[in-house]
């Protein structure tokens, strides 16, 4: 009998972890203030945000994080994040808010919440010219002949431009690339400022495909119905883009490539 | 005389096979470059093992060995929670309470019967959130002293990852138990049933003849499914970098990304964990032999 009712004691015990949702919890932004760090969720892109030959994560988010932090007069902890995780991990509360390039989608929307932009960037269509030689035009693209490398968990896929190519996902940049330089592929949808540094690297392989496809807004992202910290960001993503800073160091990480050096190989 | 236990002689069609794997790698990395339009870059690989800090002066471990090292505390840590919890629900398998038996049959059962992925997403997003919550861990990670903090950098990791590491532990940790517990199951009940009967006409009480009797005979014939469960668990550690735990895997994708050099570090990380894997079969077959020597002159 006894060890029946401890069993079931340990039993009730489980299910209370398992199921009982956290406390409401307050304004994140209070939270943040209070334990005087802020923890910022990040994927790994260059030049967006990425280990430099140290290990050190550098690049747009990262600097716009550092410079978030200061001027809440917190500390900050970056944590990178592997992408496909990058809103689950928000959500189970790992961090406190996405300052990772993350595109403003209607279908992400449903899960967080986003700020106004911060960002903005267009997404190119490359071909490979040794492929396609004859491919010049965007229209012609939309083939059934045409096949895309695109990258999982971006925010559009190349079928809502070209519905009749086909398309093949990969989880992260280097895979995605690799397939579109190896010449398996026809194409490739690539964000700004990645079509620019791809030409760089294989010029006699890249062609960029003129206009971009698609403009793209990214915002900070943070738990759904918090309007408290939702303003507090927006306020200081307005006051960043008015005093013309986060153009400053947009124009830096995506048009400049003084921080070539930072990166290795 | 037991076959493989033949002298080793090498051979003419030995040669010939030598010879054609060693022209197939040839063929393979020559042709690497003008096929796959790839510029091999592994200059820049050593670096992400050690640098050398100009502030301090000193070599800093960078992401790869920090990685490697992570990988190797996960793989510890998940070690000791598979043995106490595997031994805890083998034991509850044999339970004679008709409870114990199917909360240990649930428990294998369950795990056994979902991907260890799925179940690393499952602890990680759902399961580990609410008891980081509830044990009130992170206000506490806060206020830290800096000799504790140091001591959890050591034995776990920087106390900032704890809130990801620990729930990389447990859920390593857990799978791997679902398998040790039938690992311990079955080395239990291989033991002959009059063994049992003996040390009961002997007078010898349940946990008496389990500990004095059963186990140590059990214990040589588990050792060599257990070190494959725990060489598994170091490969199954690579999972965890889907929940951005930062091991060697994890690091090594953050390696590739910047680098823009994927071939270079999937081959090295690939090798790391082969020294790894195969470093700990060596050690798990020397430990098997030796626990056989003393066994055996103890006449069990």
């Amino acid at each position: 009998m006894k060890r029946r009712s401890l069993i079931a004691a340990s039993g009730a015990a489980i299910l209370a972890v398992a199921f009982g949702r956290p406390a409401l919890a307050d304004a994140t932004i209070t939270g943040i203030k209070s334990s005087g760090t802020i923890k910022v969720g990040l994927g790994t892109f260059v030049p967006w945000a990425f280990p430099n030959k140290d290990g050190k994560l550098v690049g747009f988010e990262v600097d716009v994080a550092t410079k978030l932090s200061q001027d809440l007069g917190v500390k900050l902890e970056l944590v990178p994040t592997a992408w496909d995780a990058i809103i689950p991990s928000l959500i189970a509360g790992k961090y406190d808010v996405i300052i990772g390039g993350l595109t403003i989608t209607d279908e992400r929307a449903k899960t967080v919440d986003f700020t106004i932009p911060y960002e903005h960037s267009q997404v190119y269509a490359l071909v490979n010219k040794k492929v396609a030689p004859n491919i010049t035009k965007l229209e012609q693209l939309n083939d059934p002949s045409v096949t895309f490398a695109a990258r999982r968990g971006s925010s559009a896929s190349p079928n809502d431009f070209f519905p009749k190519a086909q398309v093949l996902f990969f989880d992260d940049e280097n895979t995605q690339q690799q397939e579109f330089l190896n010449g398996n592929v026809t194409a490739i949808s690539v964000a700004t400022p990645s079509q620019a540094l791809i030409q760089e690297e294989h010029p006699d392989i890249v062609l960029i495909l003129e206009p971009s496809i698609q403009h793209t807004d990214e915002a900070f992202a943070i738990h759904k119905g918090d309007p408290e910290t939702l303003a507090a960001f927006n306020d200081w993503i307005k006051k960043q883009t008015d005093s013309g800073w986060l153009q400053e160091r947009f124009d830096y990480w995506f048009k400049g490539r003084e921080w070539k050096d930072q990166v290795a190989g | 005389m037991l076959p493989g236990s033949r002298p080793v002689k090498f051979r003419k069609i030995d040669a010939v096979l030598l010879a054609g794997i060693g022209l197939l790698l040839l063929l393979v990395f020559g042709r690497g470059g003008p096929v796959l339009n790839y510029h091999w870059k592994w200059a820049s690989l050593p670096r992400f093992f050690l640098r050398w800090d100009e502030v301090a002066a000193q070599w800093v471990p960078n992401l790869l060995l920090s990685g490697l090292l992570a990988t190797i505390r996960l793989t510890i840590w998940g070690s000791v929670v598979s043995l106490v919890g595997g031994v805890a629900v083998g034991m509850m398998r044999l339970s004679p309470a008709l409870g114990l038996r199917l909360i240990g049959l649930t428990f294998v059962e369950a795990i056994r019967n979902v991907p260890p992925l799925v179940f690393v997403f499952i602890v990680y997003f759902f399961l580990s959130t609410q008891i980081v919550s509830a044990l009130g861990l992170e206000p506490a990670l806060h206020n830290l002293g800096p000799v504790s903090s140091r001591l959890i950098g050591v034995l776990f990791c920087p106390p900032e990852q704890l809130v990801s590491f620990l729930p990389g532990v447990l859920a390593l940790g857990l799978f791997s138990a679902a398998y040790v517990a039938e690992i311990v199951r079955a080395g239990i009940q291989s033991i002959d049933r009059g063994q049992w009967e003996a040390s009961k006409t002997l007078g010898l009480s349940r946990t008496r003849t389990l500990r004095h009797v059963v186990l140590p005979q059990a214990l040589g014939r588990m050792w060599g499914p257990l070190s494959n469960e725990f060489i598994l668990l170091l490969k199954f550690s690579s999972l965890a970098s889907l929940v951005s735990v930062p091991e060697l895997t994890f690091q090594a994708y953050q390696v590739g990304v910047t680098t823009r050099g994927m071939f270079e570090v999937w081959i090295v990380v690939g090798a790391i964990y082969f020294l790894l894997s195969a470093g700990l079969a060596t050690l798990f077959r020397h430990l098997e032999l030796r626990s056989r020597k003393s066994s055996g002159s103890m006449g069990v």
